[in-house]
């Protein structure tokens, strides 16, 4: 039963310890506070072993059962709380504190590869939340001290001190460094997943758009913490988006040719009806099938978006895309917005071309039916105003300029921050607060053209966004969120009214950035000076150039953007076959690569050794060669004979190299071996 | 530049001299399968970080390859035997490890060919560990001593040397195995209870006298194995810790001569050598002369520690 102890000596424990504690740390965060806390509990355990002699479980049945108890108490509080099904939290959160259990009672050296192990598994499953760069950097090293870990075990401490592990591990991670490039750029990806992801997979919770909009109060946040447009759009929710700085999609411009701001319409999902507070989509089955009619009235750009993962289908096009995207299967719904085929759970790229300047079902549309349903009960002040309206103007457009005036010319303010709305939503905003942000113009513009007859909807999306001058690549983020009003007008179709425009110009001039707080846009302690300001911006622009890159190639790599770069390098129609080819050759160049720079000699190792070399170049100079089997003694004792006249200089020389060398004297002689040598001139 | 690849190629071809094996160990094995596994999560979950870090620990295995390698080769041996010694204690050869290599080694496991036939290939479990080596500096050398157990008298070489290594990682058994022709001369071992034999021409009398009373004792002599017990100076070896024997004169005339012949009785060759060793020490420690006769060769009376050498080594190498 009690197996004999046989594990590695306390230091190699406590180094593994650190290793995996900066390796679960991340997943303090993430995982709820007691697998963080089961976690430090047993390896403080361990460590208190180590450091101050406290019992292992081994050592007592008691204990034992304490260990195991608990190890079997946490596996029921993970199952109770995630579910029966293993997905990628449950899983990360049993790996981490089984990995702490499994520390308590290393007994081996099997026992310490196996924990080592799953301390690189962990640092995995870090990847499965965050990708970012601050990530890999500190997992890069968890890896340093892992392989660090493994030397120790493989080696004795006297002979190789901590800071030379540590160096040693570092070398050969920064050997693998090619190696794994090529891996990286020429294994065959296979796309996944290989069998079905879990509802958690994917993705970091990040901000999204709803398919709904709720006017008034926000009910509780149900999607742990994480902002976005979400299932439902809700009035109020924009303005939560906008909190948000996570980037929703990147737009890369073809020729960088990038339209002006007030143009750049980021057309998402269409909301048709509302029960006064709440505005939803109507499912494709609810409308009546149509193919599109658009006619396009200006040149189209092409650009490729980099879509951050939502776990929707819909994807963004800046109005109006002239087809679907290439490399992607979606389609466009009969409200012109457009779904991929699946959900989006992984960054995604897509090149699409558009027109900004379109009509839209201009010869009619079979869904005017719903655009112009209304509440039934609701709003009755907005609709009086409307009716009031109606026998003031004469035709469509003139109600449409009066509403924007309406809008322009009353007291309306754009904020960011509107206060709470009570009672009937739109009513009490256009009538009371009259303050508000984008969905509660769209919201109560809708209403006012639908009471009026005019079909109108609810487009949702992103307006604007920032245009990085290092890379030239258009980052949308959550914060530029927006909601705007399309009217169907006979003959002209649909058309864009954006009645936000008519409160605050500013937002479509510039976009939204002008309107947050200084703080949003640098940080505080120099928002004064316009020097550091600019200065941080030119920072930030390359960092957000880089980390654009970074996600894109490296974080977004996958079988596609792998074709691409492939054929970009030169390489005829990429596929699996022609990558192992390649692979291998380049495996195998850099295997001899590899052989041939361990076998070169450095001139600098050490400098009684450099300065030995000189020496004897020196005296090679003359034809006399050292052997590569001699000894510094023998080489002496030969090159005496052969130059009688230098014997006091070489036996001189030669003792200082040998104590300097193998009894690792007094460093302070180096300086003399050095002068003796420079001064030392055979000739025959 | 030509002058350093000339330098590298050269280094290649030396180190080419002594092929180096390299298979993945256990934990090698294992680190394949979590590789595996790896990859698979990072295809299910499409996670480019985790390819990444699945083929960045897949490049440090190849490095490591690499590194096992590197940690064996260009090196030299050289064995040295050292003293004679009886059979059943441990021959000791004396290993100097040369590095001529730029790089550190660390951790290798000497392993010495156990007795017996065994194919070329059988690397395993042909031999045992006999030392470790736990540093051996770049263009340095290290000594260790290997103790081989004996189990007959005669020469014992040192046989195949393997020396192995699971450095850095523990991912890969390196090893290399080297042909060594250092030998040890292992004598009989010392046995018989018979008592040394009469001096040719006494009468039984004088000679018991003799040795019971009129031995002078003569000095101190450090201790050497196989020398009877009674001998050991005591008192002295308390005082300063190290082993001697008191060593005894004994008047001119005493020349014992051993010999093959004498004892007939014993069949079993061996138990007669060990006898004959046994009386060579005995007479030795005694301070007598005395003399060898093997049927096929003999060796005259006289006495010191080369005589007794030689009378040993006759006994060690005699063939029946």
């Amino acid at each position: 039963m009690a197996r004999p102890d046989l594990s590695p000596d306390h230091h190699t424990i406590n180094g593994l310890i650190a290793a995996l504690f900066i390796a679960a740390l991340p997943h303090f965060i993430y995982q709820p506070f007691w697998v963080g806390l089961a976690f430090t509990l047993m390896i403080s355990w361990r460590l208190l072993h180590n450091l101050r002699g406290w019992p292992l479980p081994a050592s007592s049945i008691w204990l034992r059962v304490l260990h195991n108890g608990t190890a079997a108490l946490m596996i029921v509080i993970i199952f109770s709380h995630f579910g029966l099904t293993i997905g990628r939290d449950a899983g990360a959160a049993l790996l981490t504190i089984m990995l702490a259990f499994k520390v308590v009672e290393i007994r081996s050296i099997r026992d310490y590869y196996l924990t080592c192990y799953l301390g690189y598994f962990l640092v995995i499953t870090n990847f499965f939340y965050t990708q970012s760069l601050f990530i890999v950097v500190l997992m890069m090293l968890v890896i340093v001290l892992l392989n660090s870990c493994l030397i120790s075990v493989n080696t004795s401490t006297s002979a190789q001190s901590l800071k030379k592990r540590l160096n040693l591990s570092g070398k050969m991670v920064l050997k693998a460094l090619p190696v794994m490039l090529f891996l990286f750029m020429l294994f065959p990806r296979i796309p996944g997943p290989i069998w079905g992801l879990p509802e958690d997979a994917g993705g970091n919770g990040s901000a999204t758009m709803s398919e709904q909009l709720t006017l008034g109060e926000i009910p509780p946040d149900q999607n742990r913490g994480t902002s976005g447009i979400n299932d439902e759009i809700q009035m109020g929710k924009i303005s939560q988006l906008i909190q948000s700085d996570e980037i929703a999609f990147r737009v890369q411009f073809e020729d960088d040719n990038v339209p002006p701001n007030k143009q750049l319409y980021w057309r998402g999902p269409v909301l048709w009806q509302s029960d006064g507070t709440v505005w939803s989509p109507l499912q494709t089955s609810q409308l009546n099938e149509q193919a599109l009619e658009v006619n396009y009235q200006s040149h189209a750009v092409d650009y490729t978006i980099t879509l951050e993962p939502h776990k929707k289908r819909w994807l963004f096009a800046l109005d109006f895309p002239t087809a679907k995207p290439q490399g992607l299967a979606s389609y466009f719904a009969p409200d012109g917005s457009l779904n991929s085929a699946e959900k989006m759970r992984n960054r995604r790229q897509y090149q699409l071309s558009s027109s900004t300047n379109y009509q839209l079902n201009a010869s009619g549309d079979r869904n005017l039916w719903a655009a112009l349903q209304l509440p039934a009960g609701k709003h009755p002040r907005t609709r009086a105003l409307a009716e009031s309206w109606l026998e003031e103007t004469s035709g469509q457009d003139d109600f449409i300029d009066r509403a924007l005036a309406f809008f322009n010319q009353q007291d309306f303010v754009y904020s960011l921050s509107p206060p709470q709305l009570r009672g009937d939503i739109v009513d009490s905003f256009l009538f009371e607060t009259r303050e508000g942000f984008c969905e509660h113009y769209a919201a109560s513009f809708t209403i006012l053209m639908r009471a009026a007859g005019i079909p109108a909807r609810i487009v949702t999306g992103y307006q604007g966004g920032d245009l990085n001058p290092v890379d030239n690549v258009l980052t949308v983020r959550q914060r530029d969120a927006h909601a705007w009003t399309e009217v169907w007008l006979p003959e002209q179709g649909w058309i864009r009214v954006d009645p936000t425009a008519a409160v605050s110009s500013q937002r479509l001039e510039n976009g939204i950035n002008d309107l947050l707080p200084a703080s949003r846009r640098s940080p505080g302690m120099i928002a004064n000076n316009d020097m550091l300001v600019e200065l941080w911006q030119d920072m930030k622009n390359n960092w957000d150039a880089f980390n654009t890159a970074w996600d894109i190639w490296v974080v977004g790599f996958d079988s596609q953007i792998q074709k691409e770069l492939l054929s970009r390098l030169g390489m005829n129609n990429p596929d699996w076959r022609k990558m192992i080819a390649m692979l291998t050759a380049l495996l195998a160049i850099t295997g001899i690569i590899m052989l041939l720079m361990s076998f070169y000699r450095r001139q600098t190792t050490e400098p009684v050794v450099a300065y030995y070399q000189r020496f004897c170049y020196k005296l090679a100079r003359v034809g006399i060669h050292k052997a590569a089997h001699e000894g510094p003694q023998d080489f002496a004792r030969r090159a005496e004979q052969h130059l009688p006249a230098y014997q006091r200089q070489i036996q001189s020389i030669t003792e200082l190299y040998a104590r300097l060398r193998y009894r690792r004297d007094n460093s302070a002689l180096l300086s003399e071996l050095a002068d003796q040598i420079k001064a030392f001139r055979p000739r025959r | 530049m030509t002058e350093a690849m000339t330098a590298l190629w050269q280094r290649w071809r030396q180190s080419q001299k002594q092929r180096i094996y390299i298979i993945p160990s256990r934990a090698g094995y294992g680190y394949v399968a979590l590789l595996l596994l790896m990859l698979l999560g990072a295809i299910n979950y499409n996670n480019s970080l985790g390819h990444l870090l699945c083929f960045l620990l897949a490049s440090i295995g190849h490095v490591t390859m690499h590194q096992s390698h590197t940690n064996l080769r260009l090196l030299t041996l050289k064995v040295t035997a050292l003293d004679p010694v009886f059979k059943g204690q441990p021959a000791r050869f004396r290993l100097t490890v040369n590095n001529h290599d730029e790089h550190d080694k660390y951790q290798i496991e000497i392993a010495g060919k156990k007795p017996g036939n065994w194919p070329r290939w059988q690397f395993f479990k042909a031999y045992e560990k006999a030392g470790l080596l736990e540093h051996v500096e770049a263009d340095n050398t290290r000594s260790i001593n290997l103790s081989r157990d004996t189990h007959q008298r005669g020469w014992q070489p040192i046989g195949d040397l393997r020396l192995a290594s699971l450095y850095p990682l523990g991912l890969f058994y390196t090893w290399t195995v080297y042909q060594q022709s250092a030998r040890v001369l292992v004598y009989p071992e010392p046995a018989g209870k018979r008592p040394l034999p009469q001096p040719p021409g006494s009468d039984k009398q004088r000679t018991q006298r003799e040795h019971s009373g009129d031995d002078d004792f003569s000095g101190l002599r450090n201790y050497r194995e196989g020398e009877p017990l009674h001998r050991v100076a005591w008192k002295a070896l308390a005082r300063d810790e190290v082993m001697r024997s008191k060593q005894f004169s004994s008047p001119e005339g005493h020349q014992l001569i051993f010999r093959w012949q004498d004892l007939a009785d014993i069949n079993d060759t061996e138990a007669r050598l060990s006898q004959l060793c046994r009386w060579v020490l005995e007479a030795e420690s005694a301070g007598h002369r005395y003399g060898l006769e093997l049927p096929d060769s003999w060796l005259p009376p006289s006495q010191g520690d080369a005589h007794q050498h030689q009378c040993l080594k006759k006994l060690a190498l005699y063939h029946g």
